[in-house]
Parts: C-alpha cells; structure tokens; sequence
C-alpha cells in the first residue's frame, strides 16, 4: 500500500518542489549572490559561469581572450558539466527569467486564458511555423556568437532578458536602467502565445544547453511499453517544449521538469534515471 | 579568416563613461566584461552604476561610476586596503592594480555655477579632495582644477554643495591598464 502512495505522493507534489526551487533560486540570483546568473561569485576569484556569456567573451576578444582568466573558463567548465550531468534543468528549476515566465503562465491560467497557439490544433505541434519553430533558438545564438565576434563586445548580453531581469534588480529606481526592463514583460507577454513560448522557440542559452543536453543520458521520460495507451499526443500538450515522448530519442530539449510525468492522463510516464 | 575578421569586425570610439578604477582600455573593456554587475553590487559606496540604453547599445550593463551616487573610495576611503570592485570581477575587465596608479578620470568645474567663483564663502572641494595639488585655491579661495594631478574620485563632485553641481566627473586623462 505504501509502496503505491510514494509515487502519487510525488507526483502530486512535484510541481510544488519545483516551485520551491525555482523561487529559492530566484532570491539567490538576484540578492543574494554576488553578481547574476551570467556569472555567479561564489568565493574569492571563483564564480559559476554561464556559457554563452563565456563565448560571446571568447569570440569578442578573438586571440587575446586568454587574458580573461582561467577561473572563468572553469566556472564554464562547472556549468557545462552540471549540463552534461542534469541536462536543460537549469531551464526549469532555476533560470530567473524561466520562473518569472512560469509566473505569468500561472497567472494566465489562473484567469482561464487559453494561450493563442493552443486554441486550434489542441495537442499537434504545429513546427512547419516559422515563428514557433524549435531551432529559431540556434538562429539567436548563432546572431549572437558572430555578433559578438563582430562587435568586439557580448551584444547578446546587452538584450539579455536574463541579464536584464538580474540588471534591473541590482539598478533599482534608476529610471533609464528601469527602462530597460522592458525585456521582462515583452517576453512575458510571449506567454501570451505559448506557454514558456520563449524558452521553448527563441532563448539562445536554452539553445546552447540543448546542444550540450544532447549528450546527457540521465533523468529521461520513458513510456512503459506494456501500456496500451501510446501516442495520445498529450505528452506535447503538457510538455513546456512541447516533447512528444512516443517520438522523442535524444530528449536533448527536456528541461527536466517531470511535468509529464505528474500529469501524463494515463500515468504511463516515469523517469528513467540513466 | 582573420583577415576577414578584421575587415568587418569594428572598432569604436571610447565611450566616454568613467570607469571603475582597474577597468582595462575601452575597446578590450567593452568586450572582456560580462556585464554581470557584481562590481556594482559590492561597490561599499554604491558609486558604481550600470550603463543603460543612453549610454549607448554595446555599453549597456556594463559598470560606470556616477560620481552623484557616491565617491570612488579606492584611494582614501573604504578601499583603501582592497578595492572590492578588483577582487569580485571574474573576467579580469577590472584588474588589480596599485593604488598609486590609478586615475579613472578627473573632475570639471563650471565656474558659472561654483559658489566661490561666483562671489560666495565655500571650501568644500577644497576639503574633501584626497590628492594634494589636484585642487588648488587662488585669492578668495576660489578653486583651480589641475586636471594632471586629480585622480577622478569624484569625492568633489559628491560633495558639491552649488545647485546644480558646479562639478562633473569626467574620463578626461583617464589612465587604464591593458589586457593580461
């Protein structure tokens, strides 16, 4: 009997930790430590850095880059490890800009709005779009990597939401660098369209990840295959990156918030640990 | 392909914005800070402050000091021992230099609106200025700027007492060091 409740006991509660994370992650980014989640400083010449950030520097300073410091480059090397070991999970249990997101999501629903893109089609994942097309991400990044080359300077940093959002915290009531913060809501108002719609089409350090994920083989939804519901097609529904698990081989956009296994109608979802 | 890169990647102008003491030259700055705004975050004065969308697009989120907000304290003050701002940098766009070597940018004075120039009792420049020789007084203690010697602290600028400030801080002979 118990054995049966642990899992449900989970399930229903899944979501709950997650909130908790993302919003205790929420208060370590933006006060807590020193910095922002581009670079986190965790002690005295060390600080987890997030990779984008790092190759837009790396591109940026072109030859000379080797002047930016190897506890940099070590702090990208934590990083990147972290995503080889837990895949996209920074996305959905700390990224602040992901929790804000999640925040308007909730509001949404909790005000019976039915984002646009999923009023026609429920459940088809419509990728011929040109605006709601997964690999639009690469497009970003890959602007922002010869951008920076170009620039000489990080220019994704500057247009930021992430950034931005951390930025604006630190900034306060400066009105111009409040101005700035109008990345937030904009992309807030993508929510309008699409849940996390920015996360899953357009965010260039989603992007990055999702190539490095590519090579992470643990924590990965799995069907039993003994059920007999297969291919219902709600996995895509539930899905924030709209994965469907029948489909799916590499998982690399699974951002690991477990949300189809909390809410798969059939309860067929479990999780695989390797 | 590097020759490519050199033909199309651009070199700008500096930008003007005075930078926390430690900051590498403009063009290596602008491309070797993360704009992550630690520096901002530690500054004990909160003198540090960052650029937005009017500082211009490739300066934005990267650290400036506004000298209104607060004085720099590196060389007499908080940091005296440490600038907080060098030790917390991850990319190394801020260095650690020596006190002695610094000099972010030097103080301007409008004598149209400098209390003393204009005729009234004041001292405060005078006072409150770190470095001998930066601020020198003529005959009724009006100020002269030695533009060579001041430092660009800004504790002038903070403490003007004219409205408005009769001091702005600028980059104006600013010393910064190269990258590595």
């Amino acid at each position: 009997m118990q054995e049966q409740n642990r899992p449900a006991g989970l399930k229903t509660r899944i979501r709950t930790i997650r909130w908790a994370s993302q919003l205790a992650f929420l208060a370590v980014w933006i006060f807590l430590i020193t910095g922002t989640v581009c670079t986190a400083i965790l002690g005295r010449g060390f600080a987890v850095a997030e990779p984008l950030g790092v190759l837009q520097l790396i591109l940026a300073q072109g030859a000379a880059f080797s002047g930016l410091g190897l506890s940099l480059l070590l702090g990208f090397a934590v990083f990147v490890g972290a995503t080889l070991l837990l895949g996209r999970a920074f996305c959905a249990w700390s990224c602040p800009l992901g929790t804000t997101i999640d925040l308007v999501d909730k509001a949404l629903q909790k005000l019976k709005f039915k984002p646009f893109f999923t009023r026609r089609n429920p459940g088809k994942n419509n990728s011929s779009s040109l605006v709601r097309n997964g690999t639009n991400k690469y497009a970003v990044l890959a602007s922002a990597l010869v951008g920076s080359a170009l620039l000489r300077s990080p220019v994704w940093c500057s247009l930021c939401p992430i950034g931005t959002l951390c930025r604006g915290a630190i900034a306060g009531a400066e009105l111009s660098i409040g101005a700035q913060l109008v990345t937030v809501p904009a992309v807030g108002a993508m929510s309008l369209g699409e849940k996390r719609f920015w996360c899953r089409y357009l965010c260039p350090v989603g992007g990055l990840l999702t190539i490095v994920s590519r090579f992470n083989p643990f924590l990965k939804p799995k069907i039993q295959h003994d059920a007999a519901h297969r291919n219902c097609g709600a996995c895509a529904t539930i899905c924030p990156e709209g994965i469907n698990i029948c489909n799916e081989r590499t998982f690399a956009r699974c951002t690991k918030c477990f949300d189809c296994y909390a809410k798969c109608p059939f309860g067929v979802v479990h999780i695989g640990l390797s | 392909m590097l020759a490519l890169y050199e033909t199309f990647s651009v070199t700008f102008e500096g930008s003007g914005l005075v930078r926390p003491p430690g900051s590498v030259i403009e063009d290596s700055f602008l491309g070797v800070c993360i704009r992550c705004g630690a520096c901002a975050k530690t500054c004990p004065t909160g003198a540090i402050l960052l650029a937005a969308w009017n500082d211009g697009f490739r300066e934005i989120g990267t650290p400036k000091i506004d000298a209104l907000r607060g004085p720099c304290e590196r060389i007499q003050g908080r940091c005296e021992q440490d600038a907080q701002c060098q030790l917390v940098c991850p990319t190394g766009a801020i260095q650690r230099v020596e006190r002695e070597s610094i000099k972010t940018g030097s103080a301007l004075i409008n004598r149209d609106r400098c209390i003393a120039w204009r005729g009234g009792v004041c001292l405060v420049c005078y006072e409150v200025c770190p470095v001998t020789g930066a601020i020198s007084l003529e005959r009724e203690n009006r100020p002269i700027f030695n533009a060579d010697v001041c430092v660009g602290c800004g504790r002038c600028v903070y403490a003007c007492p004219a409205q408005p400030k009769a001091l702005t801080l600028t980059s104006n002979g600013e010393k910064r060091p190269r990258v590595g």
